[in-house]
């Protein structure tokens, strides 16, 4: 009878799903050069935090706290990010472009629509 | 006012004739439970008109629940069922979350004597994934279901046994039915007959689907099976049950199965002395015994 060894775990790599997340999130804005024509650039690590929110919960079940304990940052964001609408964050998103930083809805609207873009096309 | 758009997913709209084209035949596997086998059916079509035959198994493909009370012998049935596909040469995973694997490998042994099975043969098909162990397959449903990828790959599995998914959402219960939902649609992925040990909580009615995790689990799952156990404290029960007072006795039902058809009856399960669960007949058939 074999016994599965420790070595063979598979875990898989929350870094590259997060990362797979931020540059859907950043095809779904319209690519990199419009943040840069709109100079918001500073946006980046809002969704790259949010896209760690979202592959966490979802992939991963962990709790709001445990989330903000991984990434160190407040309950409160992460509570923001998971309950972000992604029905109306498309159209306000014109409106915060105008932006220099970028709400925490808003990011987790822009990366839970990512992650389930990605999702339904794996 | 404007709408979001959405994107039409055309490959899930399938003609009925092009789908039967890639349906798996639906065949029996065999339990490893004494009495088992017959509760499960299909329907032939003969001379005489469509007639009930047994399945002899569990239907293939399933993906089943097997719920109830403690100490009612849920893990033994799966434990038989997993013991005796490897021992017919079918590679088994049996994913213990409860049990460290070297305490479970001698429950199986023993068993499997018990069973009169060839423990060789076992012990080439039976792939143990020790979730009770290592905390990273309990709590991290993606390393979960990337290990089992990597097992049934490598040892080319076709039957997965998990004892018991409560212990993967154990203390997060609110997300039982994200946790199910993956685990289903990973054994269809890999077209994975699989057993699937759930616990039911203190408030459950002890003969119903319902769970830890609510209904969750029977809803997403093919089918359900129940076992329950009673204590015979009337002459009622006694004259039911043939019984005497004092003693145990356990219950089995299936509660509902997708795939094919199945007994509704509620039967009378026996532990046997050398450990193994089998079941007898129903209730029906012993009430009319006594009357």
């Amino acid at each position: 009878m074999a016994i599965l060894k420790p070595d063979e775990i598979q875990r898989p790599d929350v870094d590259s799903t997060a990362i797979q997340v931020f540059l859907k999130t950043l095809e779904i804005l319209g690519g990199p050069k419009k943040l840069i024509t709109y100079r918001n650039l500073t946006w980046l690590p809002s969704l790259f935090e949010a896209a760690y929110v979202v592959v966490l919960a979802n992939d991963y079940q962990k709790t709001e706290a445990e989330i903000a304990e991984y990434l160190g940052i407040t309950r409160q964001t992460v509570r923001n990010i998971l309950r972000a609408d992604t029905e109306t964050v498309m159209k306000r998103l014109e409106g915060e472009l105008q932006e220099k930083t970028l709400k925490a809805h808003i990011a987790g609207g822009l990366a839970k629509l990512a992650y389930e873009k990605l999702k339904s096309s794996s | 006012m404007t709408h979001k758009e959405y994107e039409i997913v055309e490959p899930a709209v399938t003609e009925l004739r092009e789908a039967t084209k890639s349906a798996p035949e639906i065949r029996g596997i065999p339990t490893g439970v004494e009495g088992l086998d017959e509760l499960f059916f299909t329907t032939k079509v003969t001379e005489a008109g469509p007639k009930r035959v047994p399945l002899g198994g569990f239907p293939q493909y399933a993906v089943l629940n097997l719920t109830g009370i403690p100490d009612t012998g849920k893990s033994l049935m799966v434990e038989q069922f997993a013991l005796k596909q490897a021992s017919i040469g079918l590679p088994v995973a049996f994913v213990t979350v409860e049990t460290p694997a070297a305490f479970l490998a001698s429950a199986l042994k023993s068993r499997a004597l018990a069973m009169s099975l060839d423990y060789e043969e076992i012990e080439s098909n039976l792939i143990l994934i020790d979730a009770a162990s290592y905390a990273s397959l309990r709590e991290e449903i993606p390393t979960l279901l990337n290990t089992l990828a990597y097992a049934i790959k490598k040892y080319d599995i076709k039957i997965t046994v998990i004892d018991s998914i409560t212990g993967l959402f154990e203390a997060r219960e609110m997300m039982a039915r994200s946790i199910v939902r993956q685990l289903y649609n990973f054994m269809k992925r890999w077209y994975q007959t699989a057993l699937f040990v759930s616990q039911k909580r203190s408030g459950h009615e002890e003969l119903s689907a319902e769970a830890a995790g609510g209904y969750a689990v029977a809803h997403i799952l093919d089918g359900t099976m129940v076992l329950t156990k009673k204590m015979i404290s009337s002459t009622y029960d006694e004259r039911l049950y043939k019984r005497p007072v004092g003693e145990l006795i356990r219950l089995f039902r299936i509660d509902g199965c997708r795939l094919c058809g199945h007994d509704t009856d509620t039967h009378v399960m026996e532990i046997t002395k050398t450990g193994l669960v089998r079941i007898g007949p129903s209730l029906t058939t012993l009430m009319r015994k006594s009357s």
